[in-house]
């Protein structure tokens, strides 16, 4: 029988082991988890999602997560409303594992069936659910349950500032680009009502109540709908540099003023109709490359919640919940098992591996002692934390993100504002050229000189111009997008098509993080399965991530008097034998006969006995299933790839081997990744770095361009100009050819523009162009751009 | 064409009452969720939901 998917996550589903009738038909699925999440879908009459949903969920899992603590009215009092008068509350809850529309039909089904629920209101966008409910009727915990039971995580939301900041953007961004759209409609149908009656004839006070409304449309558009490319322009000037801003001002701007003097003086043309076509087009492709952007971070913001929602403040002895915002410098937090580190803090008491992985993208936790510092943000292991909280929520880890956030700006290479630079030359030819045009008809004719110098300036109009760049960059964005490939600044993609080198962080990046076994070596006289099976049934008491790496399907033999070492090992008792299973110092007897085997991973796991060692399991990062096509797939391209790694194990020489790359180092530190870049720069490369951890960070900073990978941890994503959300590796060779080929459209659109432009400025500097013809052309050109950039959204 | 005296400022008067329309839309929070809505039709609305509304 062929492999089935999960019906529920749609991962594979290695056995039958879960499966039931669901809808009329047997269904498989890949874990408990998901198939109770399943039945209770589909037992609740809520079928319909298995029909219309268009993405797999989240895979279920099927722990019991404590929601009932909700219930305290201390731990409520931030976030939920409560009204005395009739007994309601209502509450925001953050969804993670909304994957679709149909999610969201799901849930507010299922939690429309509870009783005592008011109203339930799912908004997709933002991962979010209004809930109103009795609070005499139903509990808060039990909605937490309910959304838990049909496979989503709910959290508490909590409005962060950078979250109200991008709502408040996207509102006005989108109030701007309706008033543009609307005025540009109507303005537009005043234009060709003034078209025609300059072909057929039209009386002067007709034209002129025309152009009067015109002017009135246009004026809310120009005030109000292009207020921020005046307010960008200004900022611009003021740092004395002419950015594409002034250029867009300055063209709306005197359109806008010409065709004032031409209302109020009742001579010359109008263009007003250009003004608002154009305002609208500009907001449109940044209103669309906003919405990349916000959508991207509402995603990330739902899907990596790593912010804990309740801390464990200790009150007369007693852990009692509290929200962490509420935590005080010297409060005393107890952090159980697994939980994440709610503020700053130092160990008071206990010890614990702590994974820090979100800081420092290191995957292997830290053992946390009495008097050890401990970060808001990390993820407790296995033991259990007493801190003195050292610094408040606002305060904790911030202030160090914030640091290094800075010094990773400060290393960024020259190229990125070459777009820029190009604007501002054309900008002070046209002005310098308008004021030569003026000076050479004033003496002839002082009316017409002004009128001259205006069109000059109108038909140069850089509207196609600063067109031409941010629409393909949008068109391409939009298309990289929808495949998986989220540029975080726009200018990148001229020097992605340009790039030679790829350079490439081994762990993570290459390899996916997650360790597998890679070799047993193990004594003569015991068998390397039934090692294996003590080794695995060992490990099972583990949440360290070393532990991951023993799973088996095969029965395990029961273990009993378990004692976990934090940040050693682990010893246990099967049948008569204790065991020991760890480090090679917690084992701490002689290993004679197996250290001469050569160790082939990057970290081994000693197994032992009482007298003896048994076995030592050579662990390693697997590699990444795409990477080798990739290679080949950029070196088609003509990208020659390098990687750094900064393990010094076998490890990198063994990814290094079957990716047959030739170029490539071990025992890196970040310092001499950072140097070799350099070195590589100075010889002319255009260098794309990929990696995932923060000890990249100084590497991707100084590339060219940088690229963080689906697992990269925050404070990486931050700061590279793309983030891959699939794990597949292609994505770079689909990024570099659409980036060619965003190039050449730019290229073609900006060739045109200055074609016309060069054919139209002498001519209407001769005082040849009528200015009706001087708008069309404005207007045609633009379209053309417009038509040609949109080619890119069919790659 | 004298009709057009009138019938210009009437137009006017709709783009008025039009953009004032859309801002009233965009900040009672109409455009919060652009995904979503376009797939609500394919779903069964049963009682409670439309008591909800």
């Amino acid at each position: 029988m062929t492999e089935q998917p999960c019906y529920h996550c749609g991962l594979p589903a290695p056995d039958l082991r879960f499966c039931t009738v669901l809808l009329g038909q047997q269904r498989v699925f890949c874990c408990p988890g998901c198939l109770a999440v399943s039945e209770t879908i589909v037992s609740g009459g809520l079928g319909d999602y298995y029909k219309f949903r268009d993405q797999p969920a989240t895979q279920a899992d099927a722990d019991d997560n404590g929601y009932s603590r909700y219930d305290d009215p201390r731990f409520q009092q931030q976030w939920v409303v409560h009204s005395d008068d009739d007994n309601y509350s209502e509450a925001y809850i953050s969804i993670g594992g909304i994957t679709c529309a149909a999610c969201t039909w799901l849930i507010e089904k299922h939690i429309g069936q509870l009783s005592g629920i008011e109203s339930v209101n799912v908004n997709l966008a933002r991962r979010r659910a209004l809930i109103r409910w009795q609070t005499d009727q139903t509990k808060l915990g039990d909605i937490f349950q309910a959304i838990h039971s049909i496979g989503y995580r709910p959290y508490p939301w909590q409005a962060d500032r950078e979250e109200a900041e991008l709502e408040q953007e996207n509102r006005s961004a989108l109030l701007r680009l309706g008033v543009a759209g609307i005025g540009m409609m109507q303005v537009g149908m005043y234009a060709i009502a003034l078209h025609a009656g300059a072909l057929q004839g039209m009386s002067e006070p007709l034209r002129d109540l025309i152009r009067y409304s015109s002017l009135i449309v246009s004026t809310l558009v120009v005030f109000y709908a292009a207020r921020p490319f005046f307010v960008a322009a200004t900022r611009s000037i003021m740092n004395r540099h002419l950015g594409m801003d002034v250029p867009i001002s300055i063209a709306i701007g005197t359109a806008y003023l010409a065709s004032l003097w031409a209302t109020i003086s009742g001579q010359g043309e109008v263009y007003f109709d250009s003004v608002a076509m154009f305002t609208f087009l500009l907001l449109l492709s940044r209103y669309l490359e906003m919405r990349a952007r916000y959508s991207l971070s509402t995603e990330h913001r739902a899907a990596s919640q790593t912010r804990p929602d309740v801390a464990w403040r200790i009150e007369n002895s007693v852990p009692v919940p509290t929200p962490p915002a509420m935590l005080n410098i010297d409060d005393i937090v107890m952090i159980k098992p697994g939980e994440p580190i709610p503020v700053d803090g130092m160990v008071m008491r206990g010890n614990s591996d702590v994974s820090e992985s979100v800081l420092t993208g290191e995957h292997l936790p830290v053992t946390k002692r009495t008097g050890d510092r401990l970060s808001a943000g990390s993820l407790n292991g296995d033991g259990t934390l007493t801190m003195r909280v050292a610094a408040t929520i606002e305060h904790s880890t911030l202030s160090t993100i914030n640091r290094l956030l800075e010094h990773a700006q400060q290393e960024k290479p020259r190229a990125a504002q070459l777009a820029d630079q190009l604007a501002g030359v054309f900008v002070g030819t046209v002005l310098i050229l308008a004021a030569i045009v003026f000076i050479w008809w004033f003496p002839q004719d002082p009316n017409k000189a002004l009128l001259i110098a205006l069109s000059v300036m109108i038909v140069s109009c850089p509207c196609a111009l600063s067109l031409a760049t941010p629409t393909a960059i949008t068109a391409a964005m939009s298309s990289l997008r929808e495949k998986g490939l989220l540029l975080r600044k726009s200018q990148i993609m001229e020097s992605l098509a340009k790039a030679d080198l790829v350079i490439f962080d081994k762990t993570g990046t290459l390899t996916d993080g997650q360790l597998s076994l890679n070799a047993i070596a193990h004594t003569p006289d015991r068998k390397e399965q039934e090692l294996w099976l003590i080794a695995c049934a060992l490990e099972l008491h583990s949440s360290h991530p070393i532990a991951s790496a023993f799973k088996t399907d095969s029965p395990l033999p029961d273990t009993g008097e378990v004692t976990i070492h934090s940040g050693h090992g682990i010893e246990a008792r099967i049948g008569e034998q204790l065991y020991r299973i760890g480090t090679q110092e917690f084992i701490g007897l002689p290993a004679a006969a197996l250290e001469a085997a050569a160790g082939s991973g990057d970290i081994s796991v000693w197994l032992a006995d009482r007298t003896q060692i048994l076995a030592r399991f050579d662990l390693s990062d697997n590699l990444r299933e795409s990477a080798k096509e990739t290679l080949s797939l950029l070196n088609k391209l003509g990208l020659s790839s390098c990687m750094l790694s900064g393990d010094n194990s076998g490890a990198a020489d063994y990814v290094a081997s079957q990716l047959s790359l030739s170029d490539w180092q071990k025992s890196m530190s970040a310092e001499h990744k950072l140097e070799q870049l350099q070195q590589r720069q100075q010889a002319g490369s255009i260098v794309i770095a990929v990696g995932d951890g923060i000890n990249d960070l100084p590497l991707l900073a100084a590339s060219d361009i940088s690229i963080s990978v689906a697992n990269a941890t925050d404070l990486t994503r931050h700061n590279t100009d793309c983030i891959m959300v699939s794990n597949d590796l292609r994505g770079l060779a689909t990024l570099v050819s659409v980036s060619r080929k965003t190039r050449r459209i730019i290229r073609q659109n900006l060739s045109w523009s200055l074609a016309y432009n060069i054919t139209a400025i002498p001519l209407a500097a001769a005082g040849l162009v009528p200015p009706w013809l001087a708008a069309i052309g404005m207007s045609a050109s633009s379209l053309v751009v417009v038509a040609n950039a949109m080619r890119l959204l069919r790659t | 064409m004298q009709s057009l005296a009138i019938l210009i400022p009437i137009a006017l008067l709709l783009t008025a009452v039009g953009i004032a329309a859309f801002m009233w839309s965009v900040k009672s929070n109409q455009y919060d969720d652009l995904d979503r809505n376009a797939r609500d039709i394919f779903f069964d609305d049963d009682e409670s939901k439309d008591n909800d509304k």
